[in-house]
């Protein structure tokens, strides 16, 4: 028996693979090999989208203009696994325009920062407040001026939960 | 070689409630079960009283009461919400993912990632899990899916790092001859019994034995288990499936013996299963009902299951004809003066919407049927669970499933939305 190469009709019939046309080996740099299988999966796993199910008589000329709608989770909520929202409870962020019973809409993916206004847990509840770091100094502050100040020393375990991106209020 | 990965959220439930409640930080927590039944999540501080997997919530009651531990109904709306979040990111940063559970997932890189590498995505993910997320995980590194298991096994173990890594000829070596068989990802009591008695006590003892032997002994399924502790992969990342059955049962609060409370418990989870059934795009073409009864007698409780099923004319994700074929299924197994503890509803042969065929006697859905279905999904799902609902199902059932201490459903409610104080 002849060992190795070509065997009539062995294998499957060409194009009947997982692309469902012929392919072939190419040689590319290690580093673009993710990038290539990437564009790849797009092209075949991705399901095209119609907003149309005419079957029969004269398609909407709206139908063009009509397949993007303002959507608020687009402008307001940048990394979804990442967020939450909070009910405000308490006066203390009044000049941040933060009123009780607002809704917050806290990112945790983003690093908080001297200003920002942040979620933190303190004493095991979550509090609503700007975040100050002056070298040393570490403050949580009240927007507020019948509130003091929370300063964080030593012995007090300060464990920022998120920062506040955007306050929802019912004007 | 794939790299196999498996992530497992550490005491998931239980950082679910501590994530909106970091009171609970360094306390004892416990999960109830659906009614309250038993433990179905331990902190680590819960788990070094003693709490065991699984145990009655009576039994360690006063343990609880003694030692301040806080006991938490399911609050599934969360655990699916924060479930969702993991996996997203999980799917987003590795290559493929087999989504295993509510809290755990298998990855694969390919063989053109170096060890390194891939240590270096599991680090990143498990940083954003936490960060983002605010769940810890923990993440075992492997060559096939056998192995990841027992590495993340080893990484809940060492909590410092959260990562173990298999892939080492040595440290592999050294672990399964530590590794008792019995822990091996799907060694149930029966197999252990059957191992030790070839000999084998040590995953390594059962890695070494002859796949033939073993072939006849446990079959292809034991077979499997063997070549993959010796790092040939025989099980790969399955893809998410339709599923080819959707069930819906609960205990009841107490003994509903009533056949009118039976059959609104009964319709009510006809209509969770035939919502379910039309998110997946499916249809039915039988349904099975169930009930449970208990005895209690000297030696113990005994449980007596009655079920039935019947053939839909048509197969169909319609709830009303679903309500209506359960209620007539009913009396064929109801008996008068049994115990009921449990029910619930299975729809039977799924097949895809778009693949059925007209029947020439009963000819098709009714397109009126479906729009009325999806009107009535649509009107759930804007104005809250069971707004509009069938009442065959009961207005006021006291049948219902008991959660007395549930946690708010931070993610789901807007009126149960976790407080940032401003105090």
């Amino acid at each position: 028996m002849v060992r190795g190469g070509y065997r009539a009709n062995s294998g499957r019939p060409a194009g009947t693979g997982k692309f469902g046309e012929s392919s072939k080996a190419i040689r590319l740099p290690v580093s673009e090999i993710d990038n290539v299988m990437r564009l790849i999966q797009n092209k075949f796993y991705r399901l095209p989208f119609y907003t149309s199910t005419v079957a029969a008589g004269f398609p909407s000329p709206a139908e063009d203009e009509m397949a993007d709608k303002l959507d608020l989770n687009e402008l307001l909520v940048k990394h979804p696994t990442a967020t939450f929202f909070l009910r405000v409870s308490g006066n203390s962020m009044i000049k941040a325009g933060i009123h009780h019973n607002d809704i917050l809409i806290v990112d945790r993916s983003i690093e908080p920062a001297n200003g920002k206004v942040v979620i933190a847990a303190v004493n095991g509840e979550l509090t609503v407040k700007r975040l100050s770091i002056n070298g040393k100094k570490i403050q949580l502050l009240p927007e507020n001026d019948a509130y003091p100040p929370i300063n964080i020393t030593e012995g007090i375990e300060l464990h920022i939960w998120g920062v506040v991106t955007n306050v929802i209020h019912t004007v | 070689m794939t790299h196999y990965i498996l992530v497992d959220c550490n005491n998931f439930y239980v950082s679910c409630e501590r994530l909106f409640d970091p009171r609970l930080e360094g306390k004892p927590v416990i999960v109830l079960s659906n009614n309250d039944g038993c433990v179905v999540a331990r902190s680590q501080e819960a788990k070094k009283l003693g709490i065991k997997m699984g145990v009655a919530f009576f039994e360690v009651k006063n343990l609880c009461l003694h030692h301040n531990v806080e006991v938490y109904s399911s609050n599934y709306h969360l655990y699916g919400d924060i479930s969702q979040r993991v996996m997203q990111v999980l799917s987003d940063m590795a290559h493929d993912i087999e989504i295993y559970s509510i809290d755990e997932a298998f990855l694969t890189f390919p063989a053109y990632f170096s060890n390194e590498e891939v240590l270096a995505k599991c680090q990143e993910m498990r940083r954003v899990i936490k960060k983002w997320v605010g769940i810890p995980v923990s993440i075992g590194i492997a060559r096939t899916k056998v192995l990841a298991k027992i590495a993340n096994d080893l990484a809940k173990k060492d909590r410092t790092r959260g990562i173990f890594d298999l892939r080492d000829k040595a440290v592999l070596e050294s672990v399964l001859t530590d590794y008792p068989v019995e822990e091996i990802w799907g060694i149930g009591s029966q197999l252990k019994v059957r191992l030790r008695s070839m000999g084998a006590f040590t995953a390594a003892n059962f890695r070494d034995m002859e796949p033939t032997l073993i072939r006849k002994k446990m079959g292809v399924v034991g077979e499997r288990m063997l070549w993959e502790l010796r790092g040939v992969n025989c099980l790969p990342l399955e893809a998410y499936k339709a599923k080819k059955s959707i069930s819906c049962s609960r205990s009841f609060r107490t003994i509903v013996t009533d056949p009118v409370q039976l059959s609104e418990a009964l319709a009510t989870h006809a209509n969770t299963a035939a919502k379910k059934l039309r998110e997946q795009g499916s249809l039915a073409s039988a349904i099975c009902i169930f009930l449970e009864a208990v005895t209690h007698t000297p030696h113990g409780i005994f449980r007596r299951p009655f079920s039935v099923t019947a053939a839909f004319d048509l197969p169909t994700n319609d709830t009303a004809v679903m309500i209506e074929t359960a209620k007539k299924c009913l009396p064929a197994i109801y008996l008068e003066g049994q115990q009921y503890k449990k029910c619930g509803v299975i729809l039977l042969d799924l097949l895809p919407e778009d693949k059925v065929i007209p029947d020439l006697f009963y000819g098709s859905i009714s397109p009126k049927r479906e729009r009325l279905m999806s009107t009535y999904d649509a009107l759930n799902k804007r104005f809250g669970k069971n707004k509009v609902f069938f009442a065959a199902m009961g207005i006021n059932p006291k049948w219902r499933t008991r959660s007395d201490s549930r946690s708010p459903r931070y993610t789901a409610h807007w009126a149960e939305l976790a407080i940032a104080n401003a105090r």
